[in-house]
């Protein structure tokens, strides 16, 4: 490692646009690349998995149930007919919330939800989560009045 | 009369027009044909097309410089004046001659422009070096309308204000909620090493290998962004390759995603992502241009308004910023920057053995990048408890969000309710980063005399 860091730092310091290199100079120079390409998208990665725990250990701490997601049992389900693709969770998901938030939510809206999934999207999909807005998404509406007003007038 | 008509035909274009103009128009045909029927890039290849066109037009007068000092072309000794001090002169005339030192030729100073020299800065048998000024010229001529356009690529404008609009576009939250698939992103950029080995076997010099190599990242404004740094004389053809490659990602890469990867590994299942708060991706954001920027300052201007369109989206404040990033913003600087890359796209610049070598180099580097994302999910494998599917490896090209798909497809086609979309986002857009990375390593390090 020592002797590839040298010639990458010597071929550093001596080409140019128009310079000529040994093939071995030429591989020392990439390998030298690569390293500072997968170093820094690990370092990232590192971080952001670090910073991840963090962010979960402190919700978590806030509400200790918020973790728990509505089962699945509770909603209606339609079995999905083969080949059909199912629903995904979206990343976007809102806060999930705690399990005596979820029990709430009357059963009659359950159903409903599962209606209009069946009506827009077809058969064979299937329910998996039903979380109830909170936090940062309560100001989507507002957000989209906002822009509807903004789009109304002429700014000046 | 017929002599005063065939008078004012040596006044058009067409006594101008020569064979490889033709042959351009030819090749501006495909171009349009693939982009308007096949759907190949079009948002690109169109403007670039056009732009070609009118490169290939006589007489247009687009690219005339405005009138500005008379500079020497080349290292060499000042051989004769053919004009005074104080004395008028029109576009393209000849007013000295310099003998090239290195070629022992001489070679014309012509004007840029109408105007008046108005003080010579050397004599006849004085030594200069390229770029320096002979004489001082006053001209109020302007130039054409691409001379100005072309700044935004010369000057790295477009390409960083193009990363504006693709960083309000993008949502990094699949990579987010998996940060190993920054790993694949990163792997990706294996491809563009190896092309750029290839390219110096194949004799380009180090700034020319390191445009060619960089179409594996398979991303757009990178590619200008180095190649009108490094090897300018090679953007359009370069340019022409990385986009009509990326039209081409559904067909260069299943066939490499089946070879590198077995039956059971396409079959693999993947945890749903979990939930990206509002709070992580605006540290990410803080996070990757500091570090990114630390690291490689060459790739500051790309990195740095990546990430600023990516904030502002995401800081959920600046509605109005994100949808002029969005829209108006990328979609106005994507006419201009396509435009002035097929301006420069002249018959002598373009119908050159080395636009074939590219071409070919083009298809390597995106292979080699696709294998290189796909082999590194597989390493990873042996040693991650919940496995990744190799397929959204191949995903690391930043052929956003194309190459998702494909991960997508080749899935389905394996497990028909697999769903790969959103975890190829990961590395889809890991890639982008990655790419943007090896981009400021190659400035940074190849110097440009």
């Amino acid at each position: 490692m020592h002797d590839v860091t040298y010639l990458a730092h010597s071929f550093l310091a001596s080409v140019d646009v128009d310079g000529k290199l040994t093939f071995s100079q030429d591989l020392a120079y990439q390998a030298v690349g690569i390293m500072a390409v997968l170093g820094s998208l690990a370092s990232i990665a590192v971080i952001l998995s670090v910073l991840a725990q963090v962010l979960n250990r402190s919700k978590s701490r806030k509400s200790p149930a918020a973790d728990k997601i509505a089962e699945p049992s509770q909603v209606p389900q339609v079995p999905p007919v083969p080949g059909a693709p199912t629903a995904v969770a979206s990343t976007d998901a809102p806060a999930v919330v705690n399990s005596s938030d979820s029990s709430q939510i009357p059963p009659g809206v359950r159903a409903a939800i599962a209606a209009a999934v069946h009506v827009t999207l077809g058969a064979g999909y299937r329910v998996l989560e039903i979380s109830q807005v909170s936090g940062d998404k309560l100001q989507i509406w507002s957000m989209e009045g906002r822009r509807q007003i903004f789009q109304s007038h002429r700014v000046r | 009369m017929i002599q005063d008509f065939w008078n004012f035909l040596q006044l058009t274009g067409f006594p101008q027009v020569t064979w490889q103009m033709m042959v351009m128009w030819a090749v501006v045909g495909v171009l349009l044909y693939l982009a308007v029927y096949k759907g190949f890039e079009p948002l690109l290849l169109v403007p670039i097309a056009f732009g070609a066109l009118l490169a290939n037009l006589p007489l247009s007068g687009l690219m005339n410089e405005p009138g500005g000092p008379l500079l020497s072309p080349v290292s060499g000794i000042v051989e004769k004046w053919h004009v005074l001090a104080g004395q008028e002169v029109e576009r393209g005339e000849l007013v000295a001659e310099v003998r090239d030192s290195e070629e022992n030729r001489v070679v014309p100073v012509t004007a840029l422009g109408g105007g008046k020299v108005t003080l010579l800065h050397s004599l006849p048998g004085d030594q200069v070096n390229e770029g320096q000024q002979l004489a001082s010229f006053y001209g109020e001529e302007a130039g054409g309308l691409f001379y100005y356009l072309t700044r935004g690529i010369k000057w790295e404008i477009f390409p960083p204000l193009i990363f504006l609009g693709v960083g309000a576009l993008t949502d990094f939250g699949p990579l987010l909620a998996r940060p190993i698939v920054l790993l694949l992103g990163a792997a990706a950029q294996i491809g563009v090493a190896l092309t750029f080995l290839g390219a110096m076997l194949f004799g380009f010099t180090p700034g020319e290998s390191a445009s060619v190599a960089i179409i594996g990242g398979a991303d757009g404004p990178t590619a200008i962004f180095l190649s009108a740094k490094l090897a300018p004389h090679l953007l359009p053809a370069i340019a022409v390759a990385a986009y009509s490659y990326m039209a081409l990602v559904p067909l260069i890469q299943p066939p490499i995603m089946r070879l590198l990867t077995t039956k059971s590994e396409r079959k693999i299942r993947m945890k749903s992502l979990r939930p990206v708060g509002k709070l992580e991706k605006l540290l990410f954001v803080m996070l990757v241009t500091i570090l990114c920027i630390l690291l490689v300052p060459a790739a500051a201007s790309l990195i740095g308004m990546l990430m600023l369109g990516n904030f502002l989206r995401e800081c959920g404040v600046t509605e109005r910023l994100v949808k002029a990033s969005q829209n108006e913003i990328i979609n106005v600087v994507t006419i201009f920057l396509g435009t002035s890359v097929g301006i420069t796209m002249t018959g002598e610049r373009f119908l050159r053995p080395e636009t074939l070598m590219i071409i070919g180099l083009g298809v390597f580097a995106f292979a080699a990048s696709t294998a290189g994302g796909l082999l590194m999910a597989k390493f990873l494998n042996l040693f991650l408890k919940e496995k990744i599917n190799p397929l959204i490896g191949s995903a690391g090209v930043s052929a956003v969000p194309m190459a998702a798909r494909v991960s997508q497809t080749e899935g389905l086609r394996a497990d028909p309710n697999n769903h790969l979309l959103m975890h190829a986002m990961g590395p889809n857009v890991a890639g982008v980063i990655g790419t943007a990375v090896i981009a400021g390593y190659y400035l940074a390090t190849i110097l440009v005399r």
